[in-house]
């Protein structure tokens, strides 16, 4: 029998190029366009009471349930926005779906890989635990996010 | 193989696991009720059909099993051979024979190369006396190409295969075999009967029963939403036809429902033959009983419940049900009685497993209890029977004093009652001490859709399962008084009982609505026995809801049960009555023992560390530190070879001494080694934790290995009373002794020279770790190395030596997390030091990603003694 390719999570080490890039803030942020499943419009949230503050709820995708994680609130990203205006991206994953709440949806784009470098040691541990590493675009950094980090959900 | 081949043997495997599964239990039966020529007819009839698959698919080895046994089976059809104990223990090794070699198959698409011979002498053995000379066809027997052996045996049978054979062809194997089976059978009812299954039942793959089952949710959410819609719509023809939908989709649900439906008597069927074998095994008298094995449980259900089942009925044959001659002295029957009962009650199925033995020892579980510090003495005498005989269910706890090869690792119940909870289910346990036990399974009927009680909390809507609620209460708001207070904590008075009152609202921490509500709606719930009232904001209405799972991350306290969604489309959650009883009960009963496992999913600090719990002769919890453990080993006693004192033992072909901790802490006079060699079971078992000391084994001799500890705290070095523990630390509320595999190694071999590869002899290392754990095992390994070596317990206090003293340290090993100076801010301050650039520093941590400075040398994971001794090596 032929191997399925698994789409690799682990972007860094794979020839992965296709990039599903989207805005969080000023930042500019990216997943494997392989992992997204859909990208939804605002829909009505349900909270989930003592939950870390950055669930933002969940919401029902045609009959299932979604658990919406808010990226500006886990990346501790705080600047002035329009809390109405967002998008989900939904997303599957070994344990269901996850919709990550983010500013902006921006195109399906290539990246080569040789514009990959690894994350900046500076930045602040608990941010930088949630992302693979950066594109150098040439008008913008695109920061590749961890998605399996994202997901781990800690109190 | 080809795609049409590899259906045919996917057929032939379902088929004959599904009838294999059944067939030991039918021998047994059998051999109980010899007189039923039925029963064996339908032994029969599997094992020719399974011969024929066997025959036309080329499974030679199968085929000549299957044959022969088929023959006796024949026999004792014929009325040649009566069936006996030897017999049937021979036909069932030639059944768990046939599945062996069915498992390979389904593997690897071949036999097994296993050498059957004895089996198959056994099998022959049988019939000696009765084996008569068949005379063979000449004709068939060339037309018999699929046939290759042993076909003089049998050449009735041979006859039906090769007038099969043609319709093979155009066939299925399934079908084949189903004409011969009609054909070979002499009995007409049989045959009918048989035809008549085939023709009105199909198999249908479990996974699309499951789809169709989610599919049907979906419909029934559906419904709930159109329902919701008519109601507001001023239409009659629409209102008809929500209607008619509503109908339509009940009946839907329960029909599929029902097709997930089996009765449990198919799982309880294969516990005849485990009691007939431990029965024969323990040499104990045990007539097994099953009623209600018509009550139906839904498949998934019906998995999850057999390994429990096994495990409760193997510990009532095992432990509960004494020797004959014991039950004599007592004044009971000499064969034990062991019943299990299936039966609906309240919405839910109750399976009983009843035993007529010893019963649960009051006395014994608690002295057990205390010993391994699960409650202590003070509160074990106000416990009531129940809660005691609950402590059963605790982690790590059994009560037979010899671990036999049939049950009682101790680690059994807590599974028990673990998997039955997975599934909603309960485990309740009663038991009269001398008189026998019950142990109660409770189970739901399905998991997909339940009955709940919506309500309102703020904005907020809930779902609580109807199987927790007991009633409702209104109270008006004049009636508030009713509602009465113990420090601080509500109370309402329920006809006469005082009953804990939670607020919904405030528990969960929602904001109350803007306009008050105008009653107070109690709902009383029922968790694990206890009952409480919950204060709700409105209650809605009953519905059928559909439980999905909710995402790992957010169920961590387990005080919600899943997510449903309600007729709006919103999503719902549904509470989970026992969690949220358990997360709000300030009163924590400490020696509850469901606070153990609770306890387990407690936040993680950084610095965890795993120690792996054993026992001694002493009932006390050892632990020995996983990182030094290599493997777990168990050697008979009589290949440990004894050099004065010293006992050895040939491991990887080197002599490994073996070290007698008991001995060596002075606990014991004797060790277990010295207690086993006393009593001269030289077969008996022992078990051998092998530890790396440097690059050297050394094998510690214990009584018992019991678990793996993951743990966060720290050691408490002030309790080691003795040399060779390093100190205590606790591990869901049990004290446990981490031993210093160092020290203790140092008392075997004060004389022996250090034999590690790695010699750091006249170097100095500062180790710097704040966890006393890991700064004592770096320090020892070094030391072992011929190193000397400073600690320090964070970066302030090294920094501060090491500032003056830079000079005199070859070396440098530091963790990263630690208190007042991080490893990073260390290693970035010593290479601004004068010279401080030439010192090498390694990083040893137990997190893998984080931030970390260049100024280290090196930097690896916390804890692999080979690994670091390399890095250190290199590096120096």
């Amino acid at each position: 029998m032929e191997k399925v390719q698994e789409p690799n999570r682990n972007l860094a080490e794979s020839k992965a190029r296709q990039l599903c890039g989207f805005r969080i803030g000023k930042d500019f942020y990216a997943i494997p366009v392989l992992e997204v499943q859909e990208v939804v419009k605002p829909q009505v949230k349900t909270s989930v009471p003592l939950a870390p503050e950055y669930i933002d709820g969940l919401i029902n995708l045609r009959g299932q349930v979604v658990t919406a994680i808010n990226m500006r609130r886990l990346l501790k990203i705080e600047d002035d926005y329009n809390e109405e205006d967002y998008m989900n991206i939904i997303v599957k994953h070994s344990d269901g779906l996850y919709s990550l709440v983010v500013d902006e949806v921006l195109d399906v784009m290539e990246v080569e890989m040789d514009r990959f470098s690894e994350t900046p040691p500076t930045l602040e541990a608990n941010i930088k635990n949630y992302i693979h590493g950066v594109f150098k675009l040439e008008d913008k950094l695109l920061i590749l996010l961890n998605l399996n980090k994202v997901f781990e959900i800690k109190k | 193989m080809n795609d049409l081949n590899q259906k045919i043997l996917e057929e032939f495997l379902i088929e004959s696991f599904e009838n294999l599964s059944s067939i030991s239990e039918e021998l047994t039966r059998y051999e109980k009720s010899p007189d039923d020529s039925e029963l064996l007819n339908g032994i029969y009839r599997k094992v020719h059909t399974l011969k024929g698959s066997a025959s036309f698919l080329g499974y030679s080895t199968l085929e000549k099993i299957t044959h022969l046994t088929e023959d006796c089976l024949n026999k004792l059809q014929e009325g040649e051979l009566t069936i006996n104990s030897s017999m049937t223990d021979v036909l069932l090794e030639s059944f768990d024979n046939c599945l062996t070699i069915l498992k390979e198959i389904e593997k690897t698409n071949k036999e097994p190369e296993n050498d059957f011979s004895d089996l198959i002498n056994k099998i022959n053995n049988i019939d000696t006396k009765v084996d008569e000379p068949i005379t063979l066809n000449e004709d068939e027997n060339n037309e018999a190409s699929l046939l290759q052996f042993e076909v003089s045996k049998d050449n009735h049978f041979k006859e039906e295969v090769v007038e099969a054979k043609p319709e093979v062809v155009k066939e299925s194997t399934v079908e084949v075999v189903k004409k011969e089976e009609i054909k070979t059978s002499d009995d007409v009812n049989t045959m009918s009967q048989t035809s008549a299954a085939v023709d009105s039942t199909i198999r249908v793959n479990v996974s699309l029963l499951d789809k169709i089952m989610n599919v049907v949710g979906e419909l029934v959410l559906n419904r709930n939403q159109i329902l919701q819609y008519t109601q507001l719509a001023d239409d009659s023809e629409l209102t008809r036809l929500g209607h008619q939908l509503n109908v339509i989709t009940t009946e839907l649900q329960t029909d599929i429902m029902t097709t997930r439906m089996q009765p449990v008597g198919s799982v309880f069927s294969k516990f005849e033959r485990i009691v007939r074998d431990l029965a024969k095994n323990q040499k104990k008298k045990i007539a097994l009983e099953i009623l209600g094995g018509e009550t139906e449980l839904d498949k998934s259900l019906l998995e999850v419940i057999k390994d429990p089942m096994t495990h409760l009925i193997r510990n009532a044959a095992d432990h509960g049900i004494e020797f004959p001659e014991e039950r004599l002295r007592k004044g009971k029957p000499e064969s034990g009685k062991l019943v299990i009962k299936a039966y609906h009650e309240g919405g839910q199925v109750n399976i009983d497993i009843i035993d007529d033995g010893n019963g649960l020892s009051r006395e014994k579980i608690l002295k057990k209890a205390i010993s391994k510090g699960i409650v202590n003495e003070e509160d074990s005498e106000k416990m009531s029977d129940s809660k005691v005989y609950n402590l059963i269910f605790a982690p790590g706890f059994s009560t037979a004093e010899t671990v036999t090869n049939i049950s009682g690792r101790g680690v059994g119940m807590d599974v028990v009652k673990s998997n039955i909870e997975k599934v909603s289910g309960k485990v309740e346990v009663l038991s009269v001490e001398g008189q026998g036990s019950t142990f109660r399974l409770k189970i739901p009927l399905t998991l997909a859709i339940v009955p709940a009680l919506i309500v309102n909390g703020g904005d907020e809507t809930f779902a609580l399962p109807q199987k927790n609620l007991v009633e409702l209460v209104l109270l008006s708001r004049e009636d508030g008084h009713k509602i009465e207070k113990i420090h601080g904590n509500d109370f309402y008075r329920l006809r006469g009982e005082l009953i804990p009152i939670f607020y919904l609202n405030k528990s969960l921490k929602i904001k109350d609505s803007e306009e008050a509500p105008s009653f107070i709606n109690i709902v009383f719930l029922k968790a694990e026995g206890s009952i409480y009232g919950l204060v709700v904001d409105n209650v809605r209405d009953t519905q059928e809801i559909v439980v999905k799972p909710l995402s790992s991350g957010i169920k961590t306290d387990n005080i919600f049960a899943g997510a449903t969604l309600m007729g709006d489309g919103r999503v719902a959650l549904i509470i989970d009555a026992f969690g949220f009883y358990n997360m709000f009960n300030t009163q924590h009963d400490k020696s509850d023992i469901d606070d153990i496992s609770d306890k387990e999913s407690g936040e993680f600090k950084e610095e965890a560390f795993e120690l792996l719990l054993c026992q001694l002769g002493d009932n006390r919890l050892y632990g020995v530190p996983l990182c030094l453990v290599n493997r777990l080993e168990d050697f008979e006693l009589n290949k440990i070879v004894w050099s004065g004192d010293q006992a050895l033992i040939k491991y990887r072909d080197q002599a490994m001494p073996l070290l007698n901790i008991e001995k060596s802490l002075s606990l014991n006079e004797s060790g277990v080694l010295d207690r086993l060699k006393s009593e001269e079971k030289s077969d008996h078992k022992v078990f051998i934790i092998v530890v790396d000391i440097g690059t050297r084994n050394v094998g510690l001799v214990v009584d018992n290995i019991l678990d793996i500890a993951n743990l966060n705290d720290v050691v408490d070095d002030k309790n080691s009373d003795r040399e060779g523990i390093m100190g205590t630390i606790f591990a869901n509320e049990k004290l446990i002794s981490v031993l210093d595999i160092h020290k203790l190694y140092s008392f075997l071999n004060k004389n022996e020279k250090n034999q590690s590869s790695f010699d750091f002899t006249g170097k100095k290392f500062l180790v710097v770790d704040d966890s006393s754990f890991y700064r004592k095992i770096i320090t020892d390994l070094l030391v072992s190395c011929g190193a000397q070596v400073t600690m320090f317990k964070d970066g302030a206090d090294a920094y501060d030596d090491v500032k003056t003293n830079l000079a005199q340290y070859d070396f440098l090993v530091t963790d990263i997390q630690m208190p007042k100076m991080n490893g990073n801010i260390l290693a970035d301050k010593v290479r601004e030091l004068d010279n401080g650039e030439n010192l090498p520093i390694l990083a040893v941590s137990t997190l893998t990603k984080e931030e970390d400075t260049s100024s280290f040398s090196g930097r690896m994971k916390k804890f692999d003694q080979k690994k670091f001794l390399e890095l250190v090596s290199d590096l120096i």
